[in-house]
């Protein structure tokens, strides 16, 4: 017994192996390492976080509230009012910025209630297969054939009036591209020995899914989210552009984009501060999403 | 000498198997239904594991050693047939539920995998891996059974356990690993360790040490240990009793030493032929059995080894040979005992 320690200690084991004692580090100090060192996804970083600092902090420092009505109505850009006002007069920058606001809330909400449906079903259906995933699927498969668009617009005729109810109508759309990642990461996991082992060690079936497999799979699934945010700042300035999203008063970047299509032959650049600031969010967010994409690829290359 | 720990994670009577085996497999038959036919994995496959012996299960691809241990562990697939009974210490485990078999599976019976660089999860330090296994079984808390785990990695002779026990899979060597994956199979001390091809994936350098270390462990806990691989060499050094299996048969079964020495099976012969010597010439060409293993849906009449048999006759093509006692401990498969053996003494000249 006791020359099975002393002989490894020298045997051709390997186990000073230089790279594996200089990478005494966890997986998640990598992922880091590499991301910091990903420049567009580091430069969206720092444009996002000074939009939603100014989201926060601009209507503080703004003369005006978002609902006030002043005395110039439908004014082009002035040093009074660097956006302009719209038709009741009210000022269009920190209604742009309150906007703004509302719209990341949302669509934030959005990605993560999406993805926690998304993670269970998609796990649900890719662990146990069988009726369990033809089940889930075909749900997957009705939500996305169906003109998720048109029946978006009943629900929000309906119920969609709020910022929240407006989010739980998206969520309840869009939590399929998570699903369908998840189950098919949980079924290329599903057989991997390390399963099997868990398996032949007595854990039970929900301990497997939590701790073993979700964990390898929690990468795409970020990465996914964070692309969701995206995805939810478009939409949802697609419904309230068509009028059918957030209601009066309340500012959202697709209700200023819609207001603004009244004033397109008069004051043209009163649709390019809301819109600008929705394209800019979902180019930083996508910008994100790549970098995680290959901060998390364990093969790891530097973008 | 790193002392046993003296208090056990279960009361003592657990260790009080009688006089009998701690295992005994009957009848034991797997098929798996698939489009092509029913693949007959394992038929009628019986034997038995004593106490603290190491049990050596040898076979090609496909003879259903593997499916043998699945089945033990009740890990097989839904869709497969399961017949027979496997009684573990008295208790039939097919005829477990669930969550009393997941309470088996670990404790009394654990398995070491092949491969230790996938058996390890790649996201979890081992210590966490080796924690979970120890809480999973033991009502310890989690300084207790991080303490456990230290120890364990000093057991399986693991230097420096302390830094370690933090690192990830692919921080440490495969060596390493599978000293990890034997360190999380013993963890709660199990009455039977099913060890299925330990060795294959690792650097042949390394197979040694792993093999001692998987004896060593495995005398120190007092588990049984049934060691499944391809490699009679691997057996010869370290099983108590060989179990040769074919066709998802047994085909010979004898203590280790009587294989060696008089197998009595045309089988185990070509496989024991099939082991390159050193005291030959590079000029002869290494032996190999003709013919390749025959498909589980489509199996031989008669004896599944006949097309490649040198030994065959008729009679080998139309009757399933039975098992015939041919020593102490000793049954061979055959219907031609006596000249195989008359054979086997040449082979026996120089065991490997």
């Amino acid at each position: 017994m006791t020359d099975v320690r002393s002989d490894s200690l020298v045997g051709g084991d390997g186990l000073l192996q230089p790279s594996a004692v200089q990478e005494a580090r966890g997986f998640g100090r990598q992922v880091w390492d590499r991301f910091v060192h990903h420049r567009v996804a580091m430069a969206a970083v720092v444009v996002l976080v000074l939009l939603i600092a100014s989201f926060w902090v601009a209507p503080l420092l703004s003369p005006f509230e978002f609902d006030e009505l002043t005395p110039d109505l439908r004014q082009a850009p002035s040093w009074a009012h660097p956006f302009g006002t719209d038709e009741i007069g009210r000022d269009l920058l920190v209604r742009t910025f309150i906007g703004g606001g509302f719209s990341i809330r949302i669509a934030v909400l959005v990605s993560i209630v999406a993805t926690l449906i998304g993670t269970l079903l998609g796990a649900l259906a890719g662990y146990f297969g069988g009726w369990v995933d033809a089940v889930i699927s075909q749900v997957v498969n009705l939500v996305l054939v169906i003109p998720a668009l048109a029946i978006l617009l009943v629900l929000a005729l309906r119920w969609g009036s709020g910022p929240w109810a407006l989010a739980m109508i998206l969520a309840a759309l869009l939590w399929v591209r998570i699903g369908r990642v998840v189950r098919g990461l949980f079924i290329s996991h599903r057989e991997a020995d390390f399963v099997e082992a868990a398996r032949a060690a007595g854990a039970r079936s929900s301990r497997i899914m939590l701790r073993h497999i979700l964990p390898n799979a929690v990468g795409p699934i970020v990465v996914e989210m964070t692309l969701l945010v995206g995805t939810a700042i478009i939409l949802e300035s697609t419904v309230s552009f068509l009028g059918l999203g957030v209601q009066f008063p309340i500012p959202t970047l697709g209700n200023l984009i819609n207001e603004a299509k009244g004033a397109i032959d008069t004051v043209p650049s009163r649709i390019l501060f809301p819109g600008g600031v929705a394209v800019l969010i979902t180019l930083c967010v996508n910008f994100i999403g790549d970098g995680l994409r290959d901060a998390l690829d364990p093969a790891g290359g530097h973008a | 000498m790193s002392a046993v720990r003296p208090e056990l994670p279960y009361p003592a009577s657990r260790w009080d198997s009688g006089d009998g085996p701690i295992l005994q497999v009957e009848n034991l038959s797997v098929e798996f239904p698939t489009r092509e036919g029913l693949v007959h994995a394992v038929e009628d496959v019986s034997f038995r594991v004593e106490p603290g012996e190491v049990l050596g299960v040898v076979g090609e691809s496909g003879s259903g050693k593997s499916v043998t241990a699945l089945a033990i562990m009740g890990l097989l697939p839904k869709r497969s047939r399961v017949r027979g009974a496997i009684r573990f210490r008295g208790r039939d485990l097919l005829a477990l539920d669930r969550t009393a078999m997941r309470d088996v599976r670990g404790r009394e019976i654990s398995m070491i995998f092949q491969d230790p660089m996938t058996a390890l999860n790649p996201v979890l330090t081992v210590g966490r891996q080796l924690v979970e296994m120890i809480r999973r079984h033991q009502d310890l808390d989690r300084q207790e059974a991080r303490r456990e785990a230290l120890e364990l990695m000093d057991l399986v002779g693991i230097p420096a356990p302390q830094r370690r026990i933090d690192q990830f899979p692919h921080e440490l060597s495969g060596g390493m690993c599978q000293r990890i994956v034997i360190a999380i199979a013993i963890a709660n001390r199990p009455l039977l360790v099913i060890a299925d091809e330990p060795t294959t994936a690792l650097d042949v350098t390394i197979q040694a040490q792993v093999m001692e270390v998987m004896t060593s462990v495995q005398a120190e806990v007092g588990s049984a240990l049934m060691l499944i691989t391809h490699d009679l060499g691997l057996v010869a050094g370290t099983a108590d009793r060989v179990q040769v299996m074919y066709g998802g048969r047994i085909m010979e079964t004898a203590p280790a030493n009587s294989i060696f020495a008089e197998g009595a099976n045309p089988y185990t012969l070509g496989l024991l032929r099939s082991l390159p010597r050193l005291d030959e010439s590079g000029e002869t060409p290494l032996f190999s059995i003709r013919g390749a293993p025959p498909s589980a849906i489509l199996r031989p009449e008669g004896c599944a080894f006949h097309p490649r048999c040198d030994y065959a006759t008729d009679q080998c093509v139309v009757e399933p040979p039975p098992m015939v006692a041919v020593g102490a401990d000793h049954l061979s498969r055959c219907h031609h005992i006596d000249r195989v053996l008359a054979g086997s003494a040449a082979v026996a000249e120089s065991p490997p």
